[in-house]
Order: C-alpha cells, then sequence, then structure tokens
C-alpha cells in the first residue's frame, strides 16, 4: 500500500485510539500492531507531529512497574480533526465500495 | 544493537539534523520508554531494535513528520558516540553502568515534568529542557565537589605521607646530631649520657614515623568515609524520590473493547 495514504490511516486510527482513552506510546503501538503489520518505529513520529499540531497533550504518569509513561491525551482540537477525518474516511470508503461492487451511475 | 547503543546511535542521527536539544531528548526518552516496555514484555533488546527498523529510519521518519524530505545516511561510526560517555559515568568509582547513567537523566527529568500536568508539548518541552539543565548544574557542581574533595583528600594524604618522610629524615638528623652531642658530652660526663642520647633519639625518631602513619590511615579512612557519602548523593536519582498512588496496571493490549466497537466506529 502506498506509505503516504497508509501513514494517513494509521494517524486516524492513532487518534481514534486516543479518543476512547488516554494512552502511552507503547499500548498504542501494541494496539495497532494487532490489527496490521507496521513499523513500530514510525508510530512515535506521527505521535509527535500530532501533539505538536495540539491534537494531544501529553503527561507523564509514574508506573508502579517501571519509569514513567508519556500519556497521550485528545484535545478538543484533536477531537473535532478525528471528526474531520472520519467523515472523509467514510465518504471515501462509500465511494470505494460501491465501485468495487460495480454499481454505476449512469 | 542493544538499547544504549540505538539511542546513541539514534542520537547522534538527530544531532546532525540541527534539532533543538530538548526535541532530541524527549524523542529518545520515548524510545527509550519503549525499550523499557518491551522488556517488561519479555522481549530481548535485538527483538525491539527490529522492530523498531534503523535508527536511520526513524531519524528520517521524525525528519519527514517535521516537514523536511532529507536522506539520512546510514553510516555512523561508532567511535563518535563512544567518547562522550565517560563524562557522565566516572568508572573509577564504579556509578552504576553506562545505561543507568543515561537513564538518570530521564528518571530525574521525567519526576520534573510530572509535575506539569495536562499542559501543552511545546510549554512541557521547554520546561523539561529547564529541568535538564538544572539537573546537568546540579550533577556538575555535585562533580565540582566530588573533584574538590578527592582534591582536599589526596592533598591530606600526601601531606602525610610527607610528614612521614620528614619524620624520618629529621629523625636520622636527630641520632647523628644525638650523636656528636653525644660524644662532645661524653668529655664532660659518663659514658651513660651518650647511651641516653641515643635512645632519646630513637624514640623521637619512632614517634615522628608513628604520627606520619597515622595520618595517612586517617587521611584513608577520612577518603572513604568521603567517596561514601558521595556516592550516596550521586545515586540519589535511583531512589524513590516522589510516591505516587499506586495505580492499576494498565493492559497492554484491550483487545475485545478495540477490536470490534472501535471499527464500527470507525466505519459507520
Amino acid at each position: 500500500m502506498n506509505t503516504q495514504f497508509r501513514k494517513g490511516i494509521i494517524e486516524m486510527c492513532i487518534l481514534a485510539l486516543i479518543a476512547r482513552k488516554d494512552m502511552y506510546g507503547y499500548e498504542i503501538v501494541q494496539n495497532i500492531a494487532y490489527y496490521t503489520e507496521i513499523n513500530e518505529g514510525t508510530v512515535y513520529p506521527i505521535l509527535r507531529r500530532l501533539t505538536q499540531e495540539e491534537y494531544f497533550v501529553t503527561y507523564l504518569k509514574e508506573s508502579t512497574v517501571g519509569p514513567a509513561r508519556k500519556y497521550y491525551h485528545i484535545t478538543e482540537k484533536g477531537a473535532a480533526y478525528l471528526g474531520a477525518l472520519k467523515l472523509d474516511w467514510k465518504e471515501f470508503s462509500n465511494m470505494v465500495e460501491e465501485i468495487l461492487r460495480g454499481e454505476t451511475h449512469e | 544493537m542493544n538499547k544504549l547503543e540505538y539511542l546513541n546511535q539514534l542520537e547522534t542521527i538527530l544531532k546532525k539534523q540541527h534539532l533543538d536539544k530538548a526535541d532530541i531528548d524527549d524523542i529518545i526518552r520515548d524510545y527509550a520508554e519503549f525499550f523499557e516496555e518491551g522488556r517488561r514484555q519479555g522481549e530481548s533488546d535485538q527483538e525491539i531494535a527490529a522492530k523498531l527498523g534503523s535508527p536511520e529510519l526513524i531519524a528520517q521518519q521524525i525528519m519527514e513528520e517535521n516537514g523536511y524530505k532529507v536522506a539520512i545516511t546510514p553510516a555512523v561510526p561508532k567511535a563518535e558516540f563512544e567518547f562522550k560517555l565517560p563524562k557522565f559515568k566516572m568508572p573509577k568509582f564504579g556509578f552504576g553502568n553506562k545505561e543507568e547513567a543515561s537513564e538518570d537523566g530521564n528518571s530525574a527529568e521525567e519526576k520534573r515534568e510530572k509535575k506539569i500536568y495536562n499542559k501543552p508539548e511545546s510549554k512541557k518541552g521547554a520546561l523539561g529542557c529547564l529541568g535538564s539543565g538544572l539537573l546537568l548544574l546540579m550533577k556538575f557542581f555535585v562533580l565540582l565537589v566530588v573533584g574538590g574533595t578527592l582534591a582536599a583528600v589526596f592533598g591530606l594524604a600526601a601531606v602525610g605521607v610527607g610528614c612521614a618522610f620528614i619524620g624520618l629524615l629529621c629523625g636520622f638528623g636527630a641520632v647523628i646530631l644525638g650523636f656528636f652531642a653525644a660524644s662532645m658530652a661524653a668529655h664532660f660526663m659518663t659514658l651513660p649520657v651518650t647511651v641516653f642520647a641515643i635512645a632519646l633519639c630513637i624514640a623521637l625518631l619512632a614517634l615522628i614515623v608513628c604520627l606520619g602513619a597515622l595520618m595517612l590511615m586517617l587521611m584513608g579512612w577520612c577518603g572513604k568515609v568521603f567517596l561514601q557519602i558521595l556516592r550516596y548523593i550521586l545515586d540519589w536519582p535511583h531512589k524513590p524520590v516522589i510516591v505516587t498512588v499506586p495505580q492499576a496496571e494498565m493492559p497492554i493490549m484491550c483487545e475485545e473493547a478495540v477490536s470490534q466497537e472501535e471499527e464500527g466506529e470507525l466505519y459507520e
């Protein structure tokens, strides 16, 4: 799959995961890796950019089993962005599905 | 490639990309955390590194996300990053291994950053930078104290050695002088005075030598105690300074919850 396209989808998935609950990096990576082959190193750069764009805020939380974990929390801006992405995605996937089903518009 | 090698290599590459020090530290922190989580899941450093992909790839990705199009050259001369470490770890006194030394910085920084709950990344970055700066400054001062104290201890020890030698010289001088004095005195007095003078000189010599040796021992002991205290001070970031409310462990995977529900949300 085209990397740019794939990256866009991964970005949406990351937003969707964190929208449900605050997560730390490894947790996010594992969640995505559960569904699809992913280069695990590429998630952090995306997380970084989304944080820089103020879609996430981060906070450190002490862990009982090891060093502190950096948790990501979605902002209102991030939630709005995710909403827009979801709409786009739905529109796009509907279009693709229609074409794949062989429906045509005369 | 183990965790330390991986992170060092990544840091070396990132430094060439003109990123802020605070940004680089933050990135390294993230990947250090990833390694730690992986280790906790029983993965070896090699497995984790393989999953992450090469440090060059990560750096390239980061630069691309920052809006740069760059090709990162894979060649990283090893010598370059192996040189920097001895500055921090002071091998002579066995302050943990290299890895612990680098994690020191991280954990202390984390403790600082922890106070800045829910603040935007940029602010936290600046404060984190301030924190690490402060920490560095603190370590610098601690090292100054260590260096100063060590110099003092060794200086005093040297004084001790010096005393002992001077004591020896003085003793010999005194013995010779005692002979002269005794032989001169022998003209006026009887033999026992010579014997008395020699005995006195030997006693004096022994006294001075003993004093020097005592001083040396004292210095050695003082040095040991100082080292222990300083080692304790330098090791403090390892100790749990901040006690947090224990919380339930977060599950790494929330398979059931995520799987169908999330898909439904996405597609519908």
